[in-house]
Formats: C-alpha cells, sequence, structure tokens
C-alpha cells in the first residue's frame, strides 16, 4: 500500500521509525528460524575450523604423532598408546577423523573463500567495466562469459587440473577460472538495470562527476545482489574443490581437504568401516548448507519480490 | 527465425573453432607433450626421434594446423592405453553416459516440476517448508558423497539394487542400451537418481519461483474471473508461462548433466565417458582427452542451437519478433 | 471548446430516462450491504474496506471512485469472489439477482464468474503464450458448451462487436501484436462471451491514452445500451466517472464517503471529502478565460473549508531573449536486427523540435505515449543524444562548450521524474541527497549544508527533521517533494518536470501542482512541463505544445490552444478528455477505432517538413499532410 497519501504533507504515518536499510534487511533476514539456524551452524563451523588446533586432541598431519597401532579404529575406542579417545574412530594410519575432520574443513574453507572472493572481485571490476565502457570491450568480455558459461564448471576445472597437476593454489586458480564469468554476467545486469533507474539519471543531471556516481550511488545498490552470489558460489566451490579432490585431481594427499577424507574412506566403505566417509561426509554438506541457507535467505531479503 | 538460426549457427563455428585453439594450447603447450608422450627412460636419440615423428619441433601454428586437419578428417590421435583411435573410444562409451543423462534428466523434470509446482502454489504450506528445506539440501549434497551413500544403503545393506556396470544389456543399430533390460533399469536406477538429485532441486526452485511470478499476473486474475476451474487454470495458463523458461534451463543443463556424470560414473563404476576420461586423466592419456573435449563441446553447441531453437518456437513473444527483425 | 467536440445528443433522451425509471423500481442486480473486507498482515486482520453499502440496478452504471488505497478494487474483487482466500475475509452480504454470492460454493461462483458476471481489468489482462482466438473460445466453451466451430464463429461476431477491425485474421493473434487498446477490446469482447448481467470494469481505462481511453469508454456505453447490461465501474477519474456513471460511490481509505446519483454528486455533494475531491481534480475548461496559470483551490477535506487559490500575478516578465532556446532538434534511435545487426528501421522519436522557453515561464509540452516528448525533456538534459539540432541555454550553445563548461551550464536546469520512487536512491538518507550536489558544487561548511537542506525541506513543505529518513518512509506526494527540493539544491533557473505530477494521486496532484506555482512565483523558475494530462496542462502552463509522432503541430499561449485548437490532432486530443461534468453524460462521441501511428519507420524514411503557419501573434500550426 505504498500509494496511500497522507493529506497533508507534515503528517507521516507513524508506523516506520526504522533505521536503515541495513538493519531492516537484518530484521526480515531473522524472521526465517531455518536461515538463522544456518547462521548459527555456519559460525560454529567456521569457529571449529579457525580453533581447530586447540579443539583437537592430535594434529592429523604430523605423522610423528600417529600411531599406527591406532589405526580403523572405530568411534569411541581409546588410543593404544596416546590417552584420548577416537570420538569419530581413526584411519588405517592411525589419523584421529574428528581431528581431521577439523583440520580439512580449514583447507576446504580457505579454498571456497579465496577462490570466491578473487572470482568475485575479477569478475564484478569486468562486469562493471564491461556496463560502463560498452562497444568492443563489452562484447569481448560477455562473449568469453559465454563461452565460459556454456561448459559446465567441473568440467573445466577438471581440464585445467589435468594439465597443471594437483595444488591448493592450483585448484584456487581452477575455481577462480570457472567462477569469475558468473560474477562478470550479474555484476553486469545488475549494473545495467540500476544505472536505467532514475535516481542515477537525477545524479547524472546535477553534474556529479562520475566517480561520485559509480561509488556513492550505483556500487551501494549492487552489491547486495553481488553478496547473495558470493555466499552461493563459496558454498559451490567447496564442493567442488571435494569433488575434485575426491576424482584425484584436487588437493595434495599430504593436507587432505574434507573430500580427500571422504575418498580415502571410499575404498574401506564396503568393508563396514562407515565412519572414514560418513563423518567427514556430514561436516562437508553441514558447511555447505549452512551456507545455502544463509545465502537463499539474503535472496529472498534483498529481493522482496521473492520473498 | 531463420535468420536468427544462421546467426546461431556462424556463432556455433566461432565457438567451436575457439574452443579447438584453447583445447591445443592447453594440452600441447600448457603441459609438455614431451613429457607426456615419451617415456622418462628414452635416451637422447629416441626422444630427438619421436619430437620429429610427433611434429613437435613444428612451430606452433603447423601443429595446430596439422591438429585441425587431422580433427577434420576424425582422427584426433590414438590412445597409448587401448591402443585404437581415440575418436572411436569415445564414440563407444558416448552412448551408456546419452543414457544415464537422459534418465537423470526425465527423473528431475518428473520430480522437480511437480514439487515446484505445488510449492508456487502453496507458499505457506508445511510441505512446501519442507520441500523447499529439501531442496536446499539437495543443492548442498556433494554428489560423489550421495552417490557413496546410495550405494552403501540400497546395495550394501539393503541389496535392492547392485551397486556398479550397466547389467544386461539389448543392441540396438550395434549400440547396447541397458534401458531396455529389467537388470539394465535396475543398475540405471541408481546412479541416474545420484546424478538428478542437484539437477531436480534447481529446476523445483525455477518452477516454483515461476509460479510465484505468474500467479499474481493480471492474466490468472482474467482467467478465474472468466471462471475457469483451478485445474485448467494451472494446468493451461499458469503451466505453458512457467514451463517456457524451465525447458530452456532443462536443455542446458543437459549438457551439465552430461559433465557431471564423471563423478557419478566413477563411482558406480558406469562404463561411459565420463569414467573413461577419469582413468584417461589418471594415466595421462592425451589423445582420448582431446578427443573427450572435442565431443563435448560439438554436443554442448548442438545443445545450445537445439534450446534456441525449441524456445523460439514455444514463446510466440520471442518467435514473431525474429519474423519482424525487431 | 465545447464547439470542437464532435457532439450527437441522442434523440430519444426521454424516454430513455422514462424507461431507466422503471428499470430502476425493479430489484437490484447486484446489492451489497455492510461490506466488511479484512487482510491479513503480520498475523492480525486488518480491515481495509469497512461498512459499504450500495446497489447497482438493472442497465445502470455505477461507478466506485477513490483514490489509492480507498479500497474500490478490493470491492470489486470481493464481488467476483477473487480475492485469496486465506489472506483475506469478506463479511456482510452480496447479493446477485437475489442470491447470496458470500455464500456459495466454489463451484457454483465459478459457474457465475464470466457468465453472470463479467469483469474487465487494467491494460494486458490476456495470457501472452495464447492466442486472442483460444481464449475467447476457452469462455465460450466453458459456459456456453460451445463446439469448437461454432466458438470460432461466435468469436469473430464478438470482436466485431468491439469494433476490431479484420476481426476474423486476429484470430491467430498474439496479445503482444495488438496495441494496448485493441488488448482491451479483446478483453471487453470475452467478458461480452456470455451476455452477463453485471460487467465489472476496474480501471480499464487507466493505462491507456486520451484518445484511446474515449474510445473504450464510448464502447462500454454503446455495448451498454445495445446489451441491457448494468457496469460497476471502477475509477480514480471524476472525469470518466462523470462521464459514464448514472450514480456514484465515492470511497476513501476503506469508507464509504457517500453513495448518490452522480449528477448530485457533483453539484450538490455535502460531504467535505468529496467537495476536496472535486475541487481538486483538474478540469479541463475550468480556465477558460484566464490568459495566466492558476493554482487549485484547496478543500480541506474533513471540515469542507475552502482555500481559494492565491490571486498573484503571474504574467511572464517581457524579455529580449529566451533563456532556452532549441532549435531543430532532432533524435533518432537505429533498430538493429538481421544477420549482421545491420540498421533496420529507425524511431523517429524527436523530429525538427522548435521552442523558446522565456525566465519565469512555464511551457508545456503535450502528447501521448511515443510522440516525443519525454525524449524532448531528456535530450535538453543530455541525457539522450540528439542526432541533429542545437540547445541554447542563456546564449550558450550547449553542443559546443567544453564539458566543464557544460556541467556549469546543465546545472542552471534540473529535472524532476515522473516515478518518485526511483527516483531516490533507496540507500540514502533524502538529507544526503539532497545535500549532495550542494556540498559538491559550493564551498559551504558542514554546518551551512545543513542548513541549506532544512531551507530546501521547508521550501517544498516538508518538515526539516524528515533529512534523517530514508525514502522509503516517505509517502509518493512527499517523495515528488523532496525530489523538487533536490532539483532546486542548485539554484536552477529552469527545472524540466517529465510527467513529475502523473503517478500521484488527484488530490496529491493539485498539492504538488500548487508548490511548483508557488515556487515559480518565489524564484522566478521557468518550467518545462511534460505531459499527458491535458486538464494540469491547462491549469499550469503560460505556453502550450502539442507534439505528434516526434513533431511540434501546434503551439502558442496556453488560452489559445485550448480554446482556439486548430491543428486536427489538437482537436481529437482535447475533444477526447473526459470532462467532470454529468450534465453531458449522454453526449456521444461516435465509435472510433483510430490506433495512434508509430514513429518506428524504414531506414530511407524521409519525413516531410511541412510548412508551419501563424494563425495569431505567437500560435503556429504546422500544416496538415
Amino acid at each position: 500500500m505504498s500509494g496511500t497519501q497522507s493529506h497533508n504533507p507534515l503528517v507521516t504515518s507513524a508506523a516506520k521509525v526504522e533505521a536503515s536499510p541495513l538493519a531492516h534487511a537484518f530484521h526480515q533476514f531473522a524472521r526465517s528460524r531455518l536461515a538463522l539456524f544456518g547462521l548459527a551452524l555456519l559460525l560454529l563451523i567456521v569457529c571449529a575450523a579457525i580453533f581447530a588446533p586447540w579443539l583437537t586432541p592430535q594434529n592429523p598431519y604430523d605423522l610423528m604423532q600417529l600411531d599406527i597401532l591406532d589405526g580403523m579404529l572405530p568411534p569411541g575406542e581409546a588410543s593404544m598408546s596416546q590417552g584420548f579417545i577416537f570420538r569419530l574412530g581413526s584411519d588405517e594410519q592411525g589419523r584421529d577423523i574428528y581431528s581431521a575432520i577439523l583440520y580439512g574443513l580449514r583447507i576446504s574453507l580457505i579454498v571456497g573463500v579465496i577462490s570466491a572472493l578473487t572470482a568475485a572481485i575479477v569478475g564484478s571490476v569486468l562486469g562493471l567495466l564491461a556496463a560502463y565502457v560498452g562497444g568492443r570491450t563489452e562484447s569481448t568480455i560477455m562473449r568469453l562469459v559465454d563461452l565460459q558459461l556454456s561448459f559446465p564448471t567441473i568440467l573445466v576445472a577438471l581440464m585445467i587440473l589435468a594439465t597443471l597437476g594437483k595444488g591448493i593454489t592450483n585448484v584456487v586458480l581452477a575455481l577462480v577460472i570457472v567462477e569469475w564469468a558468473t560474477f562478470a554476467r550479474a555484476a553486469r545486469g545488475t549494473a545495467l538495470v540500476e544505472t536505467r533507474r532514475e535516481y542515477v539519471e537525477a545524479a547524472d543531471c546535477m553534474g556529479l562527476p562520475m566517480r561520485s556516481i559509480l561509488f556513492r550511488h550505483l556500487l551501494p545498490n549492487c552489491i547486495p545482489p553481488l553478496i547473495v552470489i558470493v555466499t552461493v558460489q563459496i558454498a559451490k566451490a567447496i564442493s567442488l574443490e571435494a569433488t575434485l579432490s575426491f576424482l584425484g585431481v584436487g588437493v595434495p594427499v599430504t593436507e587432505p581437504s574434507l573430500g580427500l577424507l571422504i575418498a580415502n574412506g571410499y575404498q574401506f566403505m564396503f568393508a563396514g568401516k562407515y565412519w572414514l566417509s560418513v563423518f567427514p561426509g556430514i561436516a562437508l554438506l553441514a558447511t555447505i548448507a549452512s551456507i545455502n541457507l544463509v545465502g537463499d535467505r539474503l535472496r529472498d531479503v534483498f529481493n522482496p519480490r521473492g520473498a | 527465425m531463420l535468420v536468427s538460426l544462421l546467426r546461431r549457427l556462424i556463432q556455433a563455428t566461432f565457438v567451436l573453432v575457439a574452443m579447438t585453439v584453447i583445447v591445443f594450447l592447453g594440452v600441447n603447450v600448457i603441459g609438455n607433450p614431451v613429457d607426456i608422450l615419451i617415456s622418462p627412460q628414452a635416451d637422447q636419440a629416441e626422444r630427438t626421434r619421436l619430437i620429429a615423428e610427433f611434429g613437435l619441433d613444428q612451430p606452433v601454428w603447423i601443429q595446430y594446423f596439422e591438429f585441425v586437419k587431422g580433427a577434420l578428417q576424425g582422427d584426433l590421435g590414438t590412445s597409448y592405453v587401448f591402443n585404437e583411435p581415440a575418436l572411436k573410444i569415445i564414440l563407444q562409451h558416448l552412448p551408456a553416459t546419452l543414457e544415464l543423462a537422459v534418465a537423470a534428466t526425465l527423473m528431475s523434470v518428473a520430480i522437480g516440476i511437480p514439487l515446484g509446482l505445488y510449492a508456487g502454489l502453496r507458499p505457506k504450506s508445511l510441505p512446501t517448508r519442507i520441500i523447499m528445506a529439501g531442496s536446499i539440501l539437495g543443492f548442498s549434497l556433494p554428489t560423489f558423497w550421495v552417490g557413496m551413500l546410495l550405494i552403501l544403503c540400497f546395495a550394501v545393506y539393503l541389496g535392492w539394487f547392485p551397486s556398479s556396470g550397466r547389467g544386461d544389456t539389448v543392441t540396438v543399430f550395434g549400440i547396447p542400451w541397458s534401458f531396455l533390460t529389467l537388470d539394465g533399469l535396475q543398475h540405471m536406477l541408481l546412479p541416474a537418481f545420484n546424478l538428478a538429485l542437484f539437477k531436480t532441486s534447481l529446476i523445483l526452485r525455477l518452477t516454483r519461483a515461476g509460479v510465484q511470478e505468474v500467479m499474481p499476473q493480471d492474466y490468472i486474475r482474467l482467467a478465474r474471473a472468466k471462471g475457469l476451474s483451478n485445474r485448467r487454470i494451472v494446468a493451461v495458463h499458469v503451466l505453458k508461462n512457467v514451463l517456457i523458461p524451465v525447458v530452456t534451463v532443462v536443455g542446458l543443463e543437459f549438457g551439465s548433466i552430461i559433465a557431471f556424470s564423471v563423478v557419478t560414473e566413477k563411482i558406480f563404476a558406469w562404463p561411459g565417458m565420463g569414467k573413461l576420461i577419469i582413468d584417461s586423466i589418471n594415466v595421462l592419456d592425451r589423445p582420448v582427452m582431446v578427443a573427450y573435449l572435442m565431443i563435448i563441446v560439438v554436443l554442448f553447441i548442438l545443445i545450445n542451437l537445439v534450446v534456441d531453437v525449441l524456445y523460439t518456437i514455444l514463446d510466440p513473444r520471442i518467435r514473431l519478433n525474429a519474423g519482424r527483425g525487431r | 471548446m465545447i464547439e470542437n467536440r464532435n457532439i450527437a445528443m441522442q434523440g430519444d433522451d426521454v424516454a430513455e430516462n422514462v424507461r431507466k425509471a422503471f428499470e430502476m423500481n425493479r430489484p437490484p442486480i447486484l446489492s451489497i450491504r455492510d461490506l466488511t473486507v479484512s487482510f491479513l498482515n503480520n498475523e492480525t486482520w486488518t480491515p481495509v474496506v469497512r461498512d459499504i453499502s450500495f446497489d447497482v440496478g438493472r442497465k445502470e452504471t455505477v461507478a466506485v471512485v477513490g483514490e489509492s488505497g480507498s479500497g474500490k478494487s478490493v470491492t470489486a474483487m470481493s464481488v467476483m469472489r477473487l480475492l485469496p482466500a486465506e489472506t483475506s475475509r469478506v463479511q456482510g452480504s452480496i447479493m446477485l439477482d437475489g442470491r447470496s454470492l458470500t455464500q456459495m460454493s466454489d463451484e457454483e461462483i465459478r459457474d457465475i464468474r464470466g457468465n453472470e458476471v463479467a469483469m474487465i481489468f487494467q491494460e494486458a489482462s490476456l495470457n501472452p503464450v495464447y492466442t486472442i482466438g483460444f481464449q475467447l473460445v476457452e469462455t465460450l466453451v466453458r459456459h456456453r458448451r460451445m463446439m469448437r466451430n461454432a466458438a470460432l464463429a461466435e468469436s469473430v461476431r464478438l470482436l466485431e462487436k468491439v469494433r476490431i477491425p479484420a476481426a476474423r485474421t486476429r484470430l491467430n493473434d498474439y496479445p503482444h501484436q495488438l496495441s494496448g487498446g485493441m488488448r482491451q477490446r479483446v478483453a471487453i469482447a470475452m467478458a461480452l462471451a456470455c451476455q452477463p448481467k453485471l460487467l465489472i470494469a476496474d480501471e480499464p481505462t487507466t493505462a491507456l491514452d486520451v484518445t484511446i481511453q474515449a474510445q473504450i469508454i464510448e464502447l462500454i456505453k454503446h455495448i451498454q445500451q445495445e446489451d441491457d447490461m448494468s457496469v460497476l465501474f471502477i475509477t480514480h477519474d471524476m472525469g470518466v466517472v462523470a462521464e459514464v456513471s448514472d450514480r456514484t460511490v465515492v470511497m476513501y481509505k476503506g469508507d464509504m464517503i457517500e453513495a448518490g446519483p452522480t449528477e448530485q454528486i457533483f453539484h450538490h455533494s455535502s460531504r467535505p471529502y468529496t467537495r476536496a475531491l472535486l475541487t481538486s481534480i483538474p478540469q479541463l475548461g475550468s480556465m477558460t478565460g484566464k490568459s495566466e496559470p492558476e493554482p487549485f483551490p484547496v478543500v480541506d477535506h474533513t471540515t469542507g473549508e475552502v482555500t481559494p487559490p492565491d490571486p498573484a500575478d503571474r504574467s511572464v516578465v517581457p524579455a529580449p531573449d529566451p533563456m532556452l532556446r532549441v532549435s531543430d532538434l532532432t533524435v533518432r534511435f537505429d533498430i538493429r536486427g538481421g544477420l549482421f545487426g545491420g540498421v533496420t528501421g529507425r524511431v523517429h522519436a524527436v523530429e525538427d523540435v522548435s521552442f523558446d522557453l522565456f525566465r519565469g515561464e512555464t511551457l508545456s509540452i503535450v502528447g501521448e505515449s511515443g510522440c516525443g516528448k519525454s525524449t524532448t525533456a531528456r535530450a535538453i538534459m543530455g541525457l539522450v543524444k540528439p542526432k541533429s539540432g542545437q540547445i541554447r541555454l542563456d546564449g550558450g550553445e550547449l553542443g559546443e562548450l567544453s564539458a566543464e563548461m557544460k556541467v556549469a551550464m546543465r546545472r542552471k536546469m534540473q529535472m524532476v521524474f515522473q516515478d518518485p520512487f526511483a527516483s531516490l536512491n533507496p540507500r540514502m538518507v533524502v538529507g544526503d541527497a539532497i545535500a549532495e550536489p550542494i556540498a559538491r558544487f559550493t564551498d559551504l561548511s558542514a554546518r551551512g549544508v545543513a542548513d541549506r537542506v532544512a531551507e530546501l525541506l521547508e521550501l517544498v513543505g516538508l518538515a526539516p527533521d524528515m533529512a534523517r529518513r530514508f525514502p522509503h518512509q516517505f509517502s509518493g506526494g512527499q517523495r515528488q517533494r523532496i525530489c523538487i527540493a533536490r532539483a532546486l539544491a542548485l539554484n536552477p533557473q529552469l527545472i524540466v518536470a517529465d510527467e513529475a505530477v502523473s503517478a500521484l494521486d488527484a488530490s496529491v496532484k493539485a498539492q504538488v501542482v500548487n508548490l511548483l506555482l508557488d515556487l515559480q512565483q518565489r524564484l522566478g523558475l521557468a518550467y518545462l512541463f511534460i505531459s499527458h494530462d491535458m486538464a494540469v496542462v491547462e491549469r499550469i502552463s503560460h505556453r502550450v505544445a502539442v507534439m505528434y509522432l516526434g513533431e511540434i503541430v501546434e503551439i502558442g499561449p496556453r488560452e489559445a490552444i485550448f480554446e482556439n485548437p486548430q491543428h486536427p490532432y489538437t482537436r481529437t486530443l482535447l475533444s477526447a478528455v473526459p470532462v467532470a461534468d454529468p450534465s453531458r453524460r449522454h453526449m456521444n462521441r461516435g465509435l472510433d477505432e483510430t490506433e495512434i501511428k508509430s514513429p518506428l519507420r524504414s531506414v530511407d524514411y524521409v519525413p516531410p517538413r511541412l510548412p508551419i503557419r501563424e494563425v495569431a501573434p505567437g500560435h503556429f500550426v504546422r500544416q496538415v499532410s
């Protein structure tokens, strides 16, 4: 009922005395319990990853701390030589699965966040550039974007890693290459929509310089949709990294991410040693799902039409 | 219509050319083919001889030209592992992958569209909340992990379905197909479901978004004001408007399903292109990788073309505008 | 201007009235008693329509009139039971021909819809992916159980009944192939399919151009007499009410203010709100005999107290040189297509437009959609690039200035846009939005800028402490005031107002027009006022230019244009405007299906340059081809 008019212009409806759009957005966000749960879970996961060394009984990457006699213990068994319990069991080398999960989370999160943020910066800059410069620059960038997007991410990443070889840096590079185009297209699209809004034309009429139109008016209005995409793309990147590692072209065996942990456990799965794969899988699922829950709600909040 | 189709074909040719360059550079220049092609044990003379034989001493553009010439004649090299033309090996594995991809697409459409319609029409109901939460889960579940759980649950513990292979096949036109036998279908069910899960969530959400966009439109109000039954409104007036974008996405995602079959095929030991390519990557069977990529590129270009044509046929607004050159 | 109307009084007017009186004694077709409609909002039921009672008699037209948020459309929707059951609650009784619509089963109400009661909406209510024929046949099959071929033949008959040319070939067309007016005709044909007893028309002409609106209103009146139908007409436009209705229901914020014969409502209403609404609506012809602009009288809608317009002198001080001189302005847009993206056509948006604008003067540009009036404004503001022509501001040619000078010159003119919701940055408090240009282009201190913002807000009738609020916390009228304040921030000499009051409700519209006139008086501003609303233009302008297909066809003093129009298009335009005078309700303009022409031309099109003739001092008319 935005069209409702107050006849005396000095009297506004007393109902709305809420603060900035940001506070309004958070208020909206909190109205979904599922999303709040997602946010809490995500914070928990991030904290667990950051404080992993203090939360775990062993450093799973330090071969000196592993005891082969502790190999393949089911969840709840106590260590033979060390004074702790394998809460989620151990692998064939005596590595504590619980510790490996927290350390693996670190790799997964770092790879996901760094690749998505890099892709976001590269892609948004190119997308905004395309929207503003137009002409040949725009068509070149957009042709590249179209080409990139017409091929599924996994295929491109697989080929890049097949050529470049394994390694965390290479995985990040591959993920950036497959993700930048999504951001470029979104940034250009949003920018084009916003540029046509009358408030931008009004700023133009005022004679405000390009820089201030870009940064004070356009950017703040383009960022919310990009935030949503960043969230979703972080989840995608984590999932893709896990898949690539599972296929054997991702991170190296020395520093296993969640995907590699699952892959390692795969061969023991049919022998009834379910814990090697199932628990890292649940951790991976919880991470991706919590990010997606948050992203999904953000989309609704920033785009009131779909809410 | 004809003009736009022609324009698409020209664009497709450009994409094809661009992709041959990228594939060629990627495989032949960034990765060192000498290391890949020639065994490390070979002595210097042997190396020089082989380099000359593979034409690796030629300038890059001549190598590219030779590559394109070969490709046009259907020669994309010979597999080191199988010692057969790479293209032939890929084409032998293609039907299994296509079969799986089609089954997965059908499954995701059959589940996604009805659930999406329901969720769109009853946005506040409890089943909708469950469906939507489930779709987030569907988006979040890593394909390979779900595949493993499916095997663990339905093959290992329950023993309802087999866990690997294609099962019995029937040969039609010289190509073996699994979907024609009961055993084949049983083998196909788990991998197809695995592959379909992600796409189901996507189609479901797309359908729901479409319904939510269409329902408040004036033409739906008019349809109700005409006294039409709810069933007819949904089945005729809502559905066609919603399905136009969904069909496009389903078509485009078909390519993505083929790509993701890499994961599913590996887990379920499905003897398709995907499993082949992963095995080839692991042993660095370069000609097979190149052949796979080129087949995929052609396949994708074809899919894009078909989707474009389909879209123009389905949406009268596009069709007529194209005819008028607007 | 009455002389210019194409009037044909109906011969059997008296007989008609007798017949009507007889009909009125029969029980009404629709009877609404104590209707209250509530919507579920944040888990509480909020009434949006309260205690409405009125009847629609046989063969009678009842108009429900009100501003946005008055509940008029909700009333119409609840008759058809089209409101969503989960979030709305309808109380009271709605009787159709003695049967209660509120107590019917869903199945029964569906048999009524489209059959005994039909409804038409604003434009574009046809399903875009089905042909016209499909959608017409659907109704006929549903209610009249026709076979396909019979339904097709009947569809052609219905399309002919609503005067669609070449009806048979139209059956295979999709909605987007028709113009807005033609689409509305199809919707009417669909509504007539089962010869309904009652037609509910919910703002059926709001989205249409004024000449098309006149055609559709004429068509509805004509068909009502042909088919002996009752009509419930929902509108916000008092002019339309006067043209169509026998009786009128006035609504305001969910309450029924009054109901009665239209003549009585217009001439003898005792209700302050009705009187306020009537005085605040621009009435074409109310300025006859006056040469200067004049604000609307203001009526307080609770007390009914009338404040007459400020009698200040609003004449333009004569000056030797114009402030803005536009000469031979031409804007064309290329349409690209084909295999290699070549130019396949051109929109001749603005063709050879020239005019002068003097300090303190208001020049209005009027015309229908696609006539090029907005493009002219945007070209002057530098928002679109003209193909040729000169724009001189204070003697400086904008095309020849250095970039820096251009910016400085541009600051002398500012623009106010149509949509007050889109023209403010949603993430910036309004104080910052107004302060931005001041801080940028003056050397005032932070304190000084804040004072200036406060001053500007007061100037446009807002409280200075509103500067800290965000745009979404204001109503449409307030936002437009903020936009005006922002435009005034740099002390411009010229304001280009592109449909600046068109999106506002009638009473708010009147207030903003009064504000503009007041600011002109105080600050000596010149206005270039772009509008399709002839009645507002009559109030606000010193001079008027009429545009058609990219050209100015007539330009001159307002009095001359409105009282002595020379160009046939100007006459058509003026005669199409609905007049808020119920005594002229039985005038018949005749049925017409002329469409507005498109300015889209082939690439090799060379526009004919027709000579312009001065018929009186300052009054120029383009020759008709």
